[in-house]
Protein backbone atom coordinates (compact mmCIF):
# COMPACT_ATOMS: atom_id res chain seq x y z
CA UNK A 1 0.00 0.00 0.00
CA UNK A 2 1.47 3.31 -1.03
CA UNK A 3 0.29 6.72 0.07
CA UNK A 4 0.55 9.49 -2.53
CA UNK A 5 -0.11 13.21 -2.33
CA UNK A 6 -1.51 14.97 -5.35
CA UNK A 7 0.74 17.96 -5.93
CA UNK A 8 -0.16 19.38 -9.33
CA UNK A 9 -3.53 19.55 -11.10
CA UNK A 10 -3.98 18.53 -14.72
CA UNK A 11 -4.25 22.19 -15.74
CA UNK A 12 -0.97 23.03 -13.99
CA UNK A 13 0.76 20.11 -15.69
CA UNK A 14 -0.65 20.98 -19.12
CA UNK A 15 0.36 24.63 -18.71
CA UNK A 16 3.83 23.62 -17.58
CA UNK A 17 4.13 21.20 -20.51
CA UNK A 18 3.11 23.85 -23.07
CA UNK A 19 5.46 26.40 -21.51
CA UNK A 20 8.32 23.87 -21.45
CA UNK A 21 7.87 22.94 -25.13
CA UNK A 22 7.55 26.62 -26.11
CA UNK A 23 10.68 27.60 -24.18
CA UNK A 24 12.72 24.77 -25.71
CA UNK A 25 11.59 25.73 -29.23
CA UNK A 26 12.19 29.43 -28.53
CA UNK A 27 15.69 28.65 -27.25
CA UNK A 28 16.56 26.53 -30.29
CA UNK A 29 15.19 29.00 -32.83
CA UNK A 30 16.66 31.96 -30.91
CA UNK A 31 20.12 30.40 -30.86
CA UNK A 32 20.27 30.57 -34.68
CA UNK A 33 19.71 34.32 -34.46
CA UNK A 34 21.94 34.80 -31.41
CA UNK A 35 24.98 32.82 -32.61
CA UNK A 36 26.23 33.93 -36.06
CA UNK A 37 28.19 30.69 -36.53
CA UNK A 38 24.95 28.70 -36.29
CA UNK A 39 23.18 31.06 -38.71
CA UNK A 40 26.02 30.60 -41.21
CA UNK A 41 25.41 26.84 -41.22
CA UNK A 42 21.90 27.13 -42.66
CA UNK A 43 20.25 28.92 -45.58
CA UNK A 44 18.82 32.43 -45.43
CA UNK A 45 15.33 31.02 -46.07
CA UNK A 46 15.66 28.75 -43.06
CA UNK A 47 16.73 31.68 -40.89
CA UNK A 48 13.65 33.62 -42.05
CA UNK A 49 11.51 30.59 -41.22
CA UNK A 50 13.09 30.36 -37.75
CA UNK A 51 12.60 34.08 -37.16
CA UNK A 52 8.90 33.82 -37.99
CA UNK A 53 8.54 30.60 -35.99
CA UNK A 54 10.24 32.28 -33.01
CA UNK A 55 7.63 35.03 -33.09
CA UNK A 56 4.67 32.68 -33.44
CA UNK A 57 5.91 30.40 -30.63
CA UNK A 58 6.46 33.48 -28.45
CA UNK A 59 2.83 34.48 -28.99
CA UNK A 60 1.69 30.94 -28.17
CA UNK A 61 3.69 31.08 -24.93
CA UNK A 62 2.06 34.38 -23.93
CA UNK A 63 -1.39 33.04 -24.84
CA UNK A 64 -0.91 29.87 -22.78
CA UNK A 65 0.15 31.83 -19.69
CA UNK A 66 -2.70 34.35 -19.99
CA UNK A 67 -5.38 31.74 -20.76
CA UNK A 68 -4.26 29.45 -17.94
CA UNK A 69 -4.32 32.34 -15.48
CA UNK A 70 -7.79 33.38 -16.64
CA UNK A 71 -9.10 29.80 -16.54
CA UNK A 72 -8.10 29.36 -12.92
CA UNK A 73 -7.92 32.63 -10.98
CA UNK A 74 -8.11 30.60 -7.76
CA UNK A 75 -5.04 28.62 -8.82
CA UNK A 76 -3.24 31.83 -9.76
CA UNK A 77 -4.08 33.28 -6.34
CA UNK A 78 -2.77 30.13 -4.62
CA UNK A 79 0.40 30.33 -6.75
CA UNK A 80 1.01 33.99 -5.88
CA UNK A 81 0.26 33.39 -2.20
CA UNK A 82 2.97 30.73 -2.09
CA UNK A 83 5.50 32.98 -3.79
CA UNK A 84 4.70 36.02 -1.62
CA UNK A 85 4.69 34.16 1.68
CA UNK A 86 7.06 35.32 4.38
CA UNK A 87 10.19 33.27 5.03
CA UNK A 88 10.39 31.38 8.32
CA UNK A 89 13.54 30.01 9.99
CA UNK A 90 13.41 26.78 7.98
CA UNK A 91 13.26 28.79 4.76
CA UNK A 92 16.36 30.75 5.75
CA UNK A 93 18.26 27.59 6.73
CA UNK A 94 17.26 25.95 3.45
CA UNK A 95 18.59 28.89 1.42
CA UNK A 96 21.82 28.93 3.45
CA UNK A 97 22.46 25.22 2.98
CA UNK A 98 21.34 24.93 -0.62
CA UNK A 99 24.71 25.23 -2.39
CA UNK A 100 26.53 22.90 0.05
CA UNK A 101 23.60 20.48 -0.34
CA UNK A 102 23.83 20.57 -4.14
CA UNK A 103 27.52 19.76 -3.93
CA UNK A 104 27.26 17.15 -1.18
CA UNK A 105 23.71 15.86 -0.75
CA UNK A 106 24.85 12.86 1.30
CA UNK A 107 26.30 15.05 4.02
CA UNK A 108 23.90 17.98 4.28
CA UNK A 109 20.48 17.71 5.92
CA UNK A 110 17.82 20.09 4.73
CA UNK A 111 15.00 21.46 6.90
CA UNK A 112 11.31 20.83 6.30
CA UNK A 113 9.77 23.11 3.70
CA UNK A 114 6.35 24.51 2.87
CA UNK A 115 4.54 23.94 -0.42
CA UNK A 116 7.12 26.05 -2.25
CA UNK A 117 10.70 25.89 -0.98
CA UNK A 118 12.50 29.15 -0.30
CA UNK A 119 14.94 28.34 -3.10
CA UNK A 120 12.02 27.68 -5.43
CA UNK A 121 10.62 31.08 -4.52
CA UNK A 122 13.88 32.86 -5.36
CA UNK A 123 14.19 31.03 -8.69
CA UNK A 124 10.48 31.56 -9.35
CA UNK A 125 10.78 35.30 -8.94
CA UNK A 126 13.91 35.47 -11.07
CA UNK A 127 12.14 33.42 -13.75
CA UNK A 128 9.13 35.71 -13.53
CA UNK A 129 11.18 38.93 -13.79
CA UNK A 130 13.46 37.66 -16.54
CA UNK A 131 10.54 36.03 -18.34
CA UNK A 132 8.67 39.34 -18.25
CA UNK A 133 11.75 41.19 -19.62
CA UNK A 134 12.33 38.72 -22.44
CA UNK A 135 8.63 38.70 -23.42
CA UNK A 136 8.35 42.51 -23.25
CA UNK A 137 11.51 43.08 -25.32
CA UNK A 138 10.45 40.36 -27.76
CA UNK A 139 7.02 41.93 -28.24
CA UNK A 140 8.52 45.42 -28.76
CA UNK A 141 11.00 44.06 -31.34
CA UNK A 142 8.18 42.13 -33.03
CA UNK A 143 5.94 45.20 -33.22
CA UNK A 144 8.86 47.44 -34.21
CA UNK A 145 9.58 45.35 -37.26
CA UNK A 146 5.98 44.71 -38.32
CA UNK A 147 3.15 47.07 -37.44
CA UNK A 148 5.15 50.13 -36.40
CA UNK A 149 8.67 51.51 -36.27
CA UNK A 150 10.64 52.43 -33.17
CA UNK A 151 13.87 54.40 -33.25
CA UNK A 152 17.14 52.49 -33.54
CA UNK A 153 18.17 53.10 -29.92
CA UNK A 154 14.93 51.64 -28.56
CA UNK A 155 15.35 48.55 -30.72
CA UNK A 156 18.96 48.13 -29.60
CA UNK A 157 18.04 48.49 -25.91
CA UNK A 158 15.29 45.90 -26.38
CA UNK A 159 17.76 43.56 -28.08
CA UNK A 160 20.19 43.99 -25.21
CA UNK A 161 17.41 43.35 -22.67
CA UNK A 162 16.40 40.25 -24.65
CA UNK A 163 19.99 38.97 -24.61
CA UNK A 164 20.60 39.67 -20.90
CA UNK A 165 17.31 37.98 -19.96
CA UNK A 166 18.29 35.00 -22.11
CA UNK A 167 21.65 34.65 -20.32
CA UNK A 168 20.00 34.61 -16.88
CA UNK A 169 17.17 32.34 -18.05
CA UNK A 170 19.47 29.77 -19.63
CA UNK A 171 21.33 29.36 -16.32
CA UNK A 172 18.09 29.13 -14.31
CA UNK A 173 16.46 26.75 -16.77
CA UNK A 174 19.44 24.39 -16.87
CA UNK A 175 19.32 24.20 -13.07
CA UNK A 176 15.52 23.84 -13.14
CA UNK A 177 15.74 20.92 -15.59
CA UNK A 178 18.51 19.29 -13.54
CA UNK A 179 16.39 19.36 -10.39
CA UNK A 180 12.90 19.04 -11.86
CA UNK A 181 13.72 16.13 -14.13
CA UNK A 182 15.27 14.32 -11.18
CA UNK A 183 18.79 14.13 -12.61
CA UNK A 184 20.03 15.24 -9.18
CA UNK A 185 19.77 11.99 -7.21
CA UNK A 186 17.83 13.30 -4.18
CA UNK A 187 15.23 14.66 -6.62
CA UNK A 188 14.72 11.35 -8.39
CA UNK A 189 11.03 10.78 -9.16
CA UNK A 190 10.26 14.50 -9.15
CA UNK A 191 9.60 14.43 -12.91
CA UNK A 192 6.25 12.68 -12.32
CA UNK A 193 4.83 15.66 -10.45
CA UNK A 194 4.81 17.65 -13.71
CA UNK A 195 5.12 15.13 -16.52
CA UNK A 196 3.34 12.18 -14.90
CA UNK A 197 0.19 11.91 -12.82
CA UNK A 198 1.09 14.89 -10.65
CA UNK A 199 1.50 12.76 -7.55
CA UNK A 200 4.37 12.12 -5.19
CA UNK A 201 4.68 9.30 -2.66
CA UNK A 202 4.48 10.40 0.96
CA UNK A 203 8.14 9.63 1.70
CA UNK A 204 9.39 11.90 -1.08
CA UNK A 205 6.80 14.53 -0.19
CA UNK A 206 7.95 14.48 3.45
CA UNK A 207 11.56 14.78 2.34
CA UNK A 208 11.09 17.67 -0.07
CA UNK A 209 8.23 19.65 1.43
CA UNK A 210 7.91 18.35 5.00
CA UNK A 211 5.58 21.04 6.39
CA UNK A 212 3.30 20.86 3.34
CA UNK A 213 3.25 17.05 3.30
CA UNK A 214 2.28 16.91 6.97
CA UNK A 215 -0.55 19.39 6.40
CA UNK A 216 -1.80 17.41 3.40
CA UNK A 217 -1.60 14.06 5.21
CA UNK A 218 -3.45 15.52 8.20
CA UNK A 219 -6.22 17.02 6.08
CA UNK A 220 -6.37 14.01 3.73
CA UNK A 221 -7.73 16.28 1.01
CA UNK A 222 -5.18 15.48 -1.70
CA UNK A 223 -4.12 12.10 -0.34
CA UNK A 224 -4.48 9.03 -2.54
CA UNK A 225 -3.92 5.56 -1.08
CA UNK A 226 -3.08 2.92 -3.67
CA UNK A 227 -3.48 -0.65 -2.53
CA UNK A 228 -0.77 -2.03 -4.80
CA UNK A 229 0.43 -4.79 -2.49
CA UNK A 230 3.75 -3.03 -2.37
CA UNK A 231 5.71 -2.43 0.76
CA UNK A 232 8.95 -0.51 1.08
CA UNK A 233 11.89 -2.84 0.60
CA UNK A 234 14.75 -3.08 3.02
CA UNK A 235 18.01 -1.77 1.72
CA UNK A 236 20.42 -4.25 0.26
CA UNK A 237 23.39 -4.46 2.54
CA UNK A 238 26.53 -3.30 0.81
CA UNK B 1 35.29 52.96 -38.50
CA UNK B 2 36.23 49.35 -39.08
CA UNK B 3 38.08 48.23 -42.17
CA UNK B 4 35.04 46.35 -43.44
CA UNK B 5 32.89 49.49 -43.50
CA UNK B 6 32.48 51.38 -46.75
CA UNK B 7 32.42 55.17 -46.98
CA UNK B 8 30.58 57.06 -49.66
CA UNK B 9 31.11 60.65 -50.72
CA UNK B 10 27.93 62.59 -51.33
CA UNK B 11 27.66 65.53 -53.72
CA UNK B 12 25.51 67.80 -51.55
CA UNK B 13 25.85 68.25 -47.78
CA UNK B 14 24.66 65.23 -45.72
CA UNK B 15 21.68 67.17 -44.35
CA UNK B 16 20.24 67.30 -47.85
CA UNK B 17 19.83 63.55 -47.79
CA UNK B 18 18.76 63.51 -44.11
CA UNK B 19 21.97 61.66 -43.29
CA UNK B 20 23.83 61.96 -40.02
CA UNK B 21 27.16 63.72 -40.29
CA UNK B 22 30.02 61.50 -39.07
CA UNK B 23 27.83 58.67 -37.81
CA UNK B 24 29.13 56.55 -34.95
CA UNK B 25 28.16 53.04 -33.94
CA UNK B 26 25.95 52.85 -30.85
CA UNK B 27 27.99 51.51 -27.87
CA UNK B 28 25.11 49.06 -27.20
CA UNK B 29 26.38 47.14 -30.24
CA UNK B 30 29.60 46.43 -28.33
CA UNK B 31 27.55 45.16 -25.38
CA UNK B 32 25.58 42.91 -27.72
CA UNK B 33 28.83 41.40 -28.97
CA UNK B 34 29.95 40.77 -25.38
CA UNK B 35 26.62 39.09 -24.54
CA UNK B 36 27.35 36.09 -26.76
CA UNK B 37 30.56 34.88 -25.07
CA UNK B 38 29.03 35.67 -21.65
CA UNK B 39 26.02 33.49 -22.47
CA UNK B 40 28.29 30.67 -23.61
CA UNK B 41 30.50 30.94 -20.53
CA UNK B 42 27.48 31.10 -18.17
CA UNK B 43 25.88 28.04 -19.77
CA UNK B 44 29.17 26.12 -19.71
CA UNK B 45 29.84 27.05 -16.07
CA UNK B 46 26.33 25.95 -15.12
CA UNK B 47 26.73 22.61 -16.89
CA UNK B 48 30.10 22.04 -15.19
CA UNK B 49 28.65 22.98 -11.78
CA UNK B 50 25.68 20.65 -12.23
CA UNK B 51 28.05 17.93 -13.43
CA UNK B 52 30.07 18.26 -10.23
CA UNK B 53 26.81 18.15 -8.24
CA UNK B 54 25.75 14.99 -10.09
CA UNK B 55 29.09 13.29 -9.51
CA UNK B 56 29.07 14.21 -5.81
CA UNK B 57 25.52 12.89 -5.43
CA UNK B 58 26.16 9.55 -7.13
CA UNK B 59 24.94 6.63 -5.05
CA UNK B 60 22.70 8.80 -2.88
CA UNK B 61 19.95 6.90 -1.08
CA UNK B 62 17.62 7.78 1.74
CA UNK B 63 15.28 6.02 4.12
CA UNK B 64 11.62 5.54 3.36
CA UNK B 65 9.48 7.50 5.78
CA UNK B 66 5.85 7.65 6.73
CA UNK B 67 3.90 10.24 8.69
CA UNK B 68 1.40 9.32 11.34
CA UNK B 69 -1.16 12.17 11.46
CA UNK B 70 -2.59 10.84 14.75
CA UNK B 71 0.67 11.12 16.69
CA UNK B 72 2.33 13.76 14.53
CA UNK B 73 5.44 11.62 14.19
CA UNK B 74 7.50 10.80 11.16
CA UNK B 75 8.40 7.13 11.13
CA UNK B 76 11.55 5.84 9.51
CA UNK B 77 10.80 2.50 7.87
CA UNK B 78 14.44 1.72 7.32
CA UNK B 79 14.26 1.32 3.57
CA UNK B 80 16.62 3.23 1.38
CA UNK B 81 14.80 3.64 -1.88
CA UNK B 82 13.03 6.65 -3.31
CA UNK B 83 10.02 4.63 -4.37
CA UNK B 84 8.46 1.41 -3.07
CA UNK B 85 9.88 -1.69 -4.70
CA UNK B 86 7.66 -4.23 -6.41
CA UNK B 87 8.22 -7.12 -4.07
CA UNK B 88 6.18 -8.91 -1.46
CA UNK B 89 8.92 -11.37 -0.61
CA UNK B 90 8.93 -11.69 3.19
CA UNK B 91 12.65 -12.33 3.25
CA UNK B 92 13.30 -9.00 1.62
CA UNK B 93 11.02 -7.03 3.89
CA UNK B 94 12.60 -5.07 6.68
CA UNK B 95 12.68 -6.84 10.01
CA UNK B 96 13.98 -3.80 11.79
CA UNK B 97 11.71 -1.98 14.16
CA UNK B 98 10.61 1.31 12.66
CA UNK B 99 12.38 4.21 14.29
CA UNK B 100 10.61 7.42 15.07
CA UNK B 101 12.52 10.45 14.10
CA UNK B 102 11.80 13.69 12.50
CA UNK B 103 15.04 15.42 11.87
CA UNK B 104 18.11 13.26 11.57
CA UNK B 105 16.88 11.03 8.76
CA UNK B 106 16.28 13.92 6.41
Amino acid sequence: MTVYIKRNTLQTRLTHGCVAISVILLTLSGLFMFVPALAAMVSADFIIFLRNAHRVIGLVLIAVIVLSSLASPKGLGHFLKNYFSKWDDDDKVFAKRFVPYMLSPKNVDMPYQHEVKSGQRVVGWLLFIMGFCIILSGVVMFLGTTVTAFDASTMLIMRLLHDISFIVLIVLLLAHIYLGAGVFQPYKGMRKTMFGDGMLNESDALYHWGHWAREELESGKNVVVVDDGVEPKKAQEA
Amino acid sequence: MSSSSASTKVFYPEETYELIKEPKADPILDLLDVAKPIAGAAAAATVVGLGVSYARGAGYKRDYTKYDPKTGETINLGATVNEPQTTTDESETSTEEPTKDGEEQR
